[in-house]
Parts: structure tokens; sequence; C-alpha cells
């Protein structure tokens, strides 16, 4: 069994295609994002895309299993591989929603609202150094982040 | 870099106001360098690729046996003092810059 033109959904190469590779983007939650800022999404809408990319995970092994018995090698192992990728892009979004990204360690020693902020000194390469005295009769916002974000 | 270009967007808006948007990751300072190269220089970006500022403030983390800051942000005044602090519990919920902007205007107001 081969794909043909007037296939429609998993059935068509096309809507295979596009299910495998959205259900495959759950790959992308663990890269970094910061260059893709059409992936806002991914973190936004966790849900939704859970059930989006369920049913294209779905869609894609549906579609590879009803050509499991495609003539050419290549056909079925290309269309296995594709499902394999699906399914594990889906668990892979999904560890990231539902259990990695609530990973993120207490800061009990962090300083709290009232308190003043403690001493730092960073060093720069060209020899100097800021420090929270640098700052002073600043007001300033201090943002910590993980490297690509 | 998300999150680099809304403070970068909102750095002139708080520099107005006579503030300054500090930022901090453990890159080292080649790596950080890079990233300031595409951000418009209205912020100060700091390296701190021993962790020495990060642990002072309590942020130590480990991703993938890397040693990175847990995300968090604080507003501090004039005096040193902390007056608004973030620190999400997801990695997914971080404050954009419009509630990072909120924040600094407000405790500027108060003052």
């Amino acid at each position: 069994m081969t794909f043909k033109p007037g296939d429609v959904g998993a059935d068509s190469l096309t809507g295979w295609s596009i299910a495998t590779g959205v259900a495959a983007l759950g790959f992308m939650v663990y890269l970094p994002l910061g260059s893709l800022p059409s992936f806002a999404g991914f973190s936004e809408h966790p849900s939704a895309l859970t059930v989006a990319m369920c049913i294209c995970g779905s869609l894609s092994v549906y579609g590879a299993w009803r050509r499991r018995l495609a003539v050419a090698t290549v056909v079925r192992r290309t269309l296995f591989f594709g499902a394999f990728l699906a399914v594990m892009g889906n668990v892979n979004y999904a560890h990231y929603v539902y259990y990695y990204s609530h990973t993120v360690p207490d800061a009990q020693g962090a300083p709290r609202v009232g308190e003043p902020a403690p001493e730092f000194t960073v060093p720069d390469p060209s020899g100097g150094s800021w420090s929270l005295q640098a700052f002073k009769g600043t007001p300033f916002l201090l943002v910590f982040y993980r490297a690509h974000w | 870099m998300r999150d680099l270009e809304g403070l970068d967007r909102i750095a002139p808006k708080i520099k107005e106001q006579g503030g300054v948007i500090v930022t901090v990751s453990m890159d080292q300072w080649s790596e950080l360098a890079q990233r300031q190269a595409r951000m418009a220089r209205g912020m100060t970006m700091l390296a701190d690729p021993d962790g020495d500022m990060v642990r002072t403030f309590g942020l130590e983390d480990i991703c993938f046996g890397e040693d990175i800051a847990r995300p968090a942000a604080f507003l501090i005044d004039r005096e040193g003092i902390v007056r608004w602090r973030n620190l999400p519990t997801s990695w997914r919920y971080r404050p954009g810059s419009s509630a990072y902007l909120a924040a600094f205007e407000s405790s500027v107001s108060h003052e």
C-alpha cells in the first residue's frame, strides 16, 4: 500500500508529513528557542499544544501503520522512523511541560523584599569590576537568566 | 535571547526614569560578548562564569551537569534595598518585559 493522489488526512503523504513534523516539534522544547520567537507558544499554551501534538503523533502512527505492508523497505523504514520521532516528540514535550519545567530549585537564600541587596563584585575582562556600590544612587532591575534566554 | 530582547526593548524606558537594567548569566565573557553584539547596548550585561554572584544571591542551579543561575529578578532601589523580586517556580513562567517595566515604574513612583 502506497500513498496515492486523492488520499486525505494521515493517508496522504502531505498530511502524514505535517502530522509527523508537528509532533516531532516536541523536541524543540529542550533546544535554545531564543532565536525562534515564533515558538513562544511552546511555553504559553502547553495544554493545547500537548493535545495537538498527541493528535498529530497519533495520526503519524496511524499513517505508518496503514502502510506497514508497503513493498519498498525504505518507505516502511521512513514511515516507522517518522512515527517513532513523532511519538518521542510527544513524550519529550510532555516531559518538559509536566515535569522538567517544575524542577526550578527553591531560592531560600535569595534576598527578600525590604532587605539590603547582598554585596557583590564581578570582575570584567578590562580589569575593572562591577559591584553593588557601582549602582548606588541608581534604581536597577537585576535579572538572572539562563544563557540562551 | 527572547528574554534579553524584551529587556533590551524596555531598557530606554527605564533609563528615562533614572534606572538601569543589569543582567547576569553564568556565561563566559566571550560568549556574553556575542549576545551583547545583538543588543542595543541599553543594558549592563554581566558574566559570572564562576558563579560567585549567583551563589551570593542564592540562585545556583545545575542543568544537565552545567552550572546555571535559576531565573530570578530583583528591583533594587537607590539605597540598595530590594523593593521587588520575582522567583518563578517553573521554567515556563518567567515574567515578560512588560511585567518588569510595571514593577520598575511602580517602585519608582513609590519612592
